[in-house]
């Protein structure tokens, strides 16, 4: 009955019939099952100090190792290579102009790609039962850990399609990065403890306890919480991607849903910072605790790269009706800068709640509200003046038609936030090694970075951001006076090319 | 703003109509603000060089090319806007069939028709009703990865209109096929006209968009330069015609002589056969014609052709796109 409701979907049917149907997926899924009895029955015989109890236990932990290869790379990379085939030989093109919904082929490219490789874990779910009745572990935990990855492989994989539609063969680095982030979470959590409430971070310790057969212990303190998240993030991402498939020429989210999803992430940034001790690993597995003042930097600074998303929408939206209204006439989008401002004072804002909220719990906390109001106050600053940044360079790209619109922020990011700090960190380390008795410390370099400037702010360096502030002010202001000729200059020559065409009158039957 | 170029009587319902459409890809124009109507029963031949915009003013009325400007509308629906940029009674063949290479040729149909909802009672007999009139029922097994291009291309005819559509544009659905094929796809493109479906079919095999279509517009640098029936566009000349002429007998001085009368053009000669441009009034040609013989020529036969739509194409001053 399931599989008849799958295959009903038609992008399903499709990838499943490109596999080579029932009969193939049923031959590589006999034929994994057989080697996997076989290759345990081949351990038992030889394992000759080993209990067969002891051979499941050690089994069960490679069964889970399968498992998650498959679910989570594997059945990734399915989803990626379909999409990119489709987009590629321009099946993709096909699917629009038929009635096939966006939700009913993001469903299809999520489950279709992957079913071969589902009878496989279904091969995996059933082995693990069987070992772990042989080696005497928790059965419950087993099949627990399973509903956890399933969650976690659903987000896995709306990602990948949203991914693969956006931006085509450049997913496949996403996802990549994608696996490696989630790799290396515990340590990315520890800074920004709102991802870790996204990529349930505490599920993979805890399924990976399970996998390896050990004692899991109760569950996380954040799942249900994290659960939620991802359940919201997961249809957020699937109603980008049924957008993008219907509608290709526009960004997947709209300005509000993408505004929404940026608010969204801020409550969610928000928990985790006031939740950081409760959602903290054992310190063996990270290796360090950063401070509340490093955690709210790097949630700044992700928000700033996660503002990117509304910004675009709202460049790309307001390009679209200005070509489409010539007249400028109707109801006219908000203009990115002021969608900026907004998403920045309402950053601030909620930034700003966690010194208060810390200051009120606990007298010794390291950040406290009387001691951050300056630093809170560049903050506000730097914010505001990076989003509308980020908007005028997005609306000046739109305007001015460049193929790669996304390209002057990839590179603003680059020089200004990365570069910048960097040069003067390498400039001030050999500066160092070169001149006796010279201490390093950050120059205007470093402040006139967003990202520098509010690591100085934040971590009780307060030099030189006056100055990094009027660097920004400068930037901002000279790409907004561009982001203005770009845009006049388009409107000018569309007028012009209005008045030019309405000459040539040729008059049909 | 260009004028609607429409061809049937204000009674045909408009089945697909196009206002103000204008596709830019940067800084080039490739559809400049172009209005068209289609109703059913017409099946409108779209010709013009490399270049002209014809596959992109398809994509744009099927809604896979998003406007810059303009509105596209399909049996009153329009296609893109707020929702969606496609209408599925709308196909489109495009010019390079996307399939599915390692499905069978029966395979690939039957999940178009999933796509479509196609009652799965009445799906393998459609499949196959489309599979005879493409003359592919042969091939009904076999592997897409394993058919010839003009086979694909009867695939690709087949997955348009497989679904029934109202409005059916096809880009350069001749190519590839042998002569028995175009002369099949000539009558099934006639008989899907008799069923009153409102077709656009770029070509550029004049001659055989001569005998289907019921219009033509001929199309250059994202523009329509002519357009209406075919007799209209290839009557239509701006002042010159060609004729031909036979003579009794041609001694050597007659290429002389033909080169020294005012107003011929495009002079060719083989043997007692002449032929020329010249004025299309007749009593120019009259004029024409009395000089001929009054210089000494024996003329035998001296005749205006009927000019068809390679005279009219090349007549509308179209060069190809660089």
């Amino acid at each position: 009955m399931i599989g008849d409701t799958v295959l009903s979907n038609p992008i399903c049917w499709g990838q499943f019939r490109l596999m080579g149907g029932a009969r193939r997926v049923g031959m590589w899924t006999g034929a994994y099952a057989v080697i996997a009895a076989a290759t345990f029955g081949v351990a038992c015989r030889f394992a000759e100090n080993l209990t067969v109890a002891q051979v499941a236990d050690y089994s069960l932990y490679f069964v889970g190792f399968a498992q998650l290869i498959l679910i989570l790379p594997i059945w990734g990379n399915r989803i990626y290579k379909a999409v990119w085939t489709d987009i590629n030989g321009k099946m993709m093109e096909s699917h629009r102009l038929s009635p096939t919904t966006g939700s009913s082929a993001v469903v299809g490219y999520m489950i279709g790609p992957g079913l071969q490789v589902a009878c496989l874990c279904m091969v995996n779910l059933v082995a693990g039962i069987v070992l772990c009745s042989l080696s005497g572990k928790n059965m419950t935990a087993w099949l627990a850990g399973h509903v956890y990855i399933l969650f976690l492989a659903v987000f896995a994989w709306s990602s990948t399609v949203l991914a693969s539609l956006c931006v085509g063969k450049a997913a496949g680095a996403i996802t990549a990065l994608f696996v490696v982030l989630l790799i290396g979470a515990w340590r990315v959590v520890e800074f920004v403890p709102g991802l870790g409430l996204i990529c349930g971070t505490e599920m993979i310790g805890y399924c990976t306890r399970v996998a390896q057969g050990g004692n899991p212990g109760g569950l996380p303190a954040g799942a249900g919480l994290s659960l939620v998240v991802q359940i919201l993030v997961i249809l957020l991402w699937m109603r980008g991607a049924a957008g993008k498939f219907e509608r290709p020429d526009l960004p997947a989210l709209s300005t509000e849903w993408a505004s929404l999803a940026y608010a969204g992430w801020l409550v969610v940034a928000l928990l985790g910072l006031a939740r950081a001790e409760e959602l903290r690993l054992p310190l063996p597995l990270v290796g360090f605790a950063a401070e509340a003042g490093w955690q709210i930097v790097a949630t700044l600074i992700v928000s700033l790269l996660f503002v990117i998303l509304p910004l675009r929408s709202a460049a790309v939206e307001s390009q679209g009706w200005l070509q489409q209204h010539r007249d400028l006439a109707g109801d006219k989008p908000s203009s990115p800068e002021m969608v900026a401002l907004l998403l920045a004072l309402t950053t601030v804002i909620m930034i700003a709640s966690v010194p208060v909220w810390l200051s009120s719990r606990s007298s010794s906390a390291s950040v406290t509200w009387p001691a951050v109001r300056e630093t809170l106050i560049w903050t506000t600053a730097s914010v505001v003046l990076t989003y509308v940044s980020v908007a005028a360079m997005y609306r000046a790209a739109c305007a001015l038609r460049w193929k790669k619109v996304d390209s002057p922020v990839m590179w603003f990011v680059f020089v200004v936030w990365i570069l910048l700090p960097l040069g003067d960190g390498v400039l001030q380390a050999y500066r160092e090694a070169a001149t006796p008795g010279y201490v390093a410390e950050p120059t205007a370099l470093t402040a006139c970075s967003p990202a520098g400037g509010l690591i100085l702010a934040w971590n009780d360096e307060p030099l030189f951001l006056w100055e990094g502030l009027v660097f920004q002010a400068a930037v901002c202001l000279g790409l907004f006076i561009w982001q203005r000729r770009a845009v006049r200059a388009v409107r000018a020559r569309r007028v012009l090319g209005g008045r030019q065409t309405s000459g040539g009158v040729h008059q049909g039957a | 703003m260009g004028g609607i170029y429409h061809g049937g009587s204000s009674q045909v319902s408009e089945l697909l109509v196009a206002r103000g459409v204008r596709v830019e890809f940067e800084k080039i124009v490739a559809v400049r603000d172009l209005d068209l109507r289609l109703s059913g029963g017409q099946l409108v031949g779209l010709v013009g060089p490399n270049g002209a915009g014809k596959t992109t003013l398809l994509r744009a009325l099927s809604g896979l090319q998003p406007l810059t400007a303009g509105r596209v509308e399909v049996l009153g629906h329009e296609v893109g806007g707020e929702g969606r940029l496609t209408n599925p009674q709308l196909g489109l063949g495009p010019d390079t069939p996307p399939v599915y290479e390692e499905l069978t040729v029966f395979e690939f149909l039957e999940f178009i028709a999933r796509q479509y909802r196609i009652d799965a009672a009445a799906r393998a007999e459609r499949i196959d009703f489309w599979l005879e009139k493409v003359w592919l029922t042969e091939k009904r097994n076999q592997k897409i990865k394993e058919l010839s291009r003009g086979m694909r291309q009867r695939v690709s005819i087949a997955r348009t209109l497989l679904p029934n559509p109202g409005v059916i544009l096809l880009d350069e659905p001749a190519a590839g096929l042998d002569p028995a094929g175009r002369i099949y796809l000539r009558e099934l493109l006639i008989s899907l006209c008799n069923q009153n479906k409102a077709m656009l079919v770029s070509s550029h095999i004049l001659s055989d968009m001569e005998d289907y279509c019921t219009h033509i517009a001929i199309m250059g640098h994202g523009e329509i330069l002519r357009f209406g029936s075919v007799r209209e566009v290839a009557d239509h000349s701006e002042d010159r015609c060609r004729y031909v002429m036979y003579l009794v007998e041609a001694p050597p001085e007659t290429d002389g002589i033909l080169q020294c009368l005012e107003g011929i053009r495009s002079l060719r000669r083989s043997d007692h056969k002449v032929e020329f441009e010249y004025d299309a009034d007749r009593a120019r040609s009259h004029e024409l014609l009395r000089e001929m013989i009054k210089r000494g020529l024996r003329v035998c036969s001296f005749a205006p052709v009927a000019p068809d739509l390679e005279d009219a194409y090349l007549r509308a001053g179209i060069r190809q796109v660089e």
